[in-house]
């Protein structure tokens, strides 16, 4: 469904990503792990069109992305959740999906799409009149999530969607992710909490230095010597 | 002398619901397009003068205001294209994007002052006054207060009850996280900017019956919009609204007790004042850095 070949990205002088290969098939959630500063929120942003890379191929469905504006990458059914959500955090959370629903195509199924969210996340309805900001980060969260649903995407992009989250929270919003991943949705998951998105994975790519260090199976990475001293911290 | 007050107060609010609409068209442009329009006035005075010319020409009033009103939406797109663009594509620093603003309004001021000299002009329309009681209306002012309480409705409807307004508001508050819906934030600046540009030919329409036009017209309305959106907290609409009336009443009030120049002294103390107490404006978010 996906498939990046040997990108480079970099900021100015400085390197971030070198000749990252993945590929991603429908229906699979794969997670990328690796610590802070390793590039895998430039990774994202790179697919989603708000980086530019200086080379390297991203093919999605046989259309490639990397000359594209974010704008239009959406409109070819990938939905990008930032770390922290970046909520329009003035709008209410109605207006939110609202927005998620901006594409041409995706209006018209707006009914449809609210339903459908409102169904997975039933206190969002609750809330519906609220300004996100007088919700939780746990509610927060849903908001996001609910909102790259509304463009009725193919490929979710997540970065670090329990970043600051309370520890019992963190459960419940990878226990969302498993949700969605439940509806036949394709999920690229970036995840600092390592033990609790393997469990979520078909497959994870490692990332040290912007560059890919390993590839293998959730069970394969909960296994490994290494990924369990470094990441898990067993 | 209550009677003075009175009038004053009533002329303060007509004035008043002008000046919201003035000061809404810079409010938005500095929350959408993050840029401080320094020729906003400029603009106002600029389609005075087209007005002047049809009306010279023959033109019904009415007529040139209507022919007007999309030629300065043109305009607002215009200076998106070849001033605003540049700038933000060069990444140019809030100074740098001042100073080209400001430099465009020489530029107008001079182009006007060359083509229409400097003689003051003007339409001359007369309105009736109508006194109910004790107060005494120009109804000229009354239809601009009208019209513009109107098109501050329209605008409303529009930013709230629209996907474009959701999308001009989605960009102003997240440029980025616009992008990822699908919106192309460069639309939504021309779109705003145009509408900037409608915003100023509407004004220069209700103006033209009330005012007559120079080519520094502009400057004072400009600095007036200007306060109206600091007074208001910068980016924030009702906030604009409130002060537009303050600003409004204040300068109407101590105008009629002392005189306009005063008034103006009268209405920046006030200004001063309240930018002291609260920096962030009436309804301004703090920021805290």
């Amino acid at each position: 469904m996906l498939e990046i070949r040997n990108l480079n990205v970099q900021y100015g002088k400085f390197h971030a990503l070198f000749d990252v290969s993945l590929r991603l098939f429908q229906g699979e959630t794969v997670v990328i792990v690796g610590s802070n500063g390793a590039g895998k929120t430039t990774l994202l942003k790179t697919i989603s069109g708000l980086l530019q890379p200086t080379s390297g191929t991203i093919t999605f469905l046989g259309a490639r992305l990397e000359r594209r504006p974010a704008h239009e990458i959406v409109g070819l059914g990938i939905a990008h959740v930032p770390e922290g959500g970046r909520l329009f955090s003035q709008l209410t959370v109605l207006e939110n999906l609202k927005v998620g629903s901006y594409l041409e195509r995706a209006r018209a199924e707006f009914p449809a799409a609210l339903k459908e969210t409102y169904r997975l996340f039933p206190i969002l309805e609750e809330r519906k009149r609220q300004l996100v900001d007088t919700l939780s980060g746990g509610e927060r969260q849903m908001v996001a999530i609910g909102r790259s649903l509304m463009s009725r995407p193919q490929l979710i992009l997540l970065d670090e969607p329990s970043s600051g989250l309370a520890p019992r929270i963190v459960s419940r919003v990878l226990e969302f992710v498993h949700q969605i991943k439940a509806h036949g949705y394709t999920i690229l998951l970036v995840e600092q909490n390592v033990r609790k998105a393997l469990q979520l994975a078909d497959r994870v790519y490692l990332m040290e230095s912007g560059r890919i260090q390993r590839e293998g199976t959730g069970q394969a990475f909960m296994e490994d010597p290494y990924i369990k001293k470094a990441y898990i911290g067993l | 002398m209550l009677e003075l007050l009175f009038n004053s107060l009533v002329n303060g609010i007509l004035f008043g619901g002008v000046l919201a609409l003035l000061a809404f068209g810079m409010n938005l442009i500095f929350g959408v397009v993050k840029i401080i329009h320094m020729a906003y006035g400029q603009c106002i005075m600029l389609g005075m003068y087209f007005i002047y010319s049809l009306v010279q020409l023959g033109m019904p009033v009415i007529c040139a205001c209507l022919i007007v009103i999309p030629i300065l939406g043109l305009l607002g797109f215009l200076l998106q294209l070849l001033v605003i663009n540049p700038l933000l594509k060069a990444k140019a620093d809030p100074l740098t994007q001042l100073l080209a603003l400001a430099g465009l309004t020489i530029v107008f001021e001079n182009t006007v002052q060359i083509i229409w000299g400097a003689d003051i002009v003007g339409v001359n329309v007369q309105f009736p006054i109508v006194h109910i009681g004790s107060i005494y209306l120009r109804i000229s002012n009354v239809i601009a207060f009208l019209g513009a309480l109107i098109v501050l409705f329209g605008m409303y409807f529009l930013l709230n009850h629209t996907y474009l307004g959701l999308a001009i508001r989605s960009t102003a508050q997240d440029t980025e996280s616009a992008r990822l819906m699908g919106i192309n934030p460069r639309l939504i600046y021309y779109v705003t900017m145009s509408i900037g540009g409608i915003l100023t030919g509407v004004i220069a329409a209700f103006f033209s019956p009330i005012y007559a036009v120079h080519p520094h017209f502009g400057g004072s309305f400009t600095l007036t919009s200007f306060i109206i959106v600091v007074l208001g907290g910068m980016g924030n609409m009702v906030g604009g609204f409130i002060a537009a009336f303050v600003i409004g009443i204040v300068t109407s009030v101590a105008a009629a007790f002392t005189s306009t120049e005063i008034a103006d002294i009268v209405a920046l103390v006030a200004f001063v004042v309240v930018i002291l107490i609260r920096p962030q404006g009436l309804l301004g978010i703090k920021v805290i850095k």
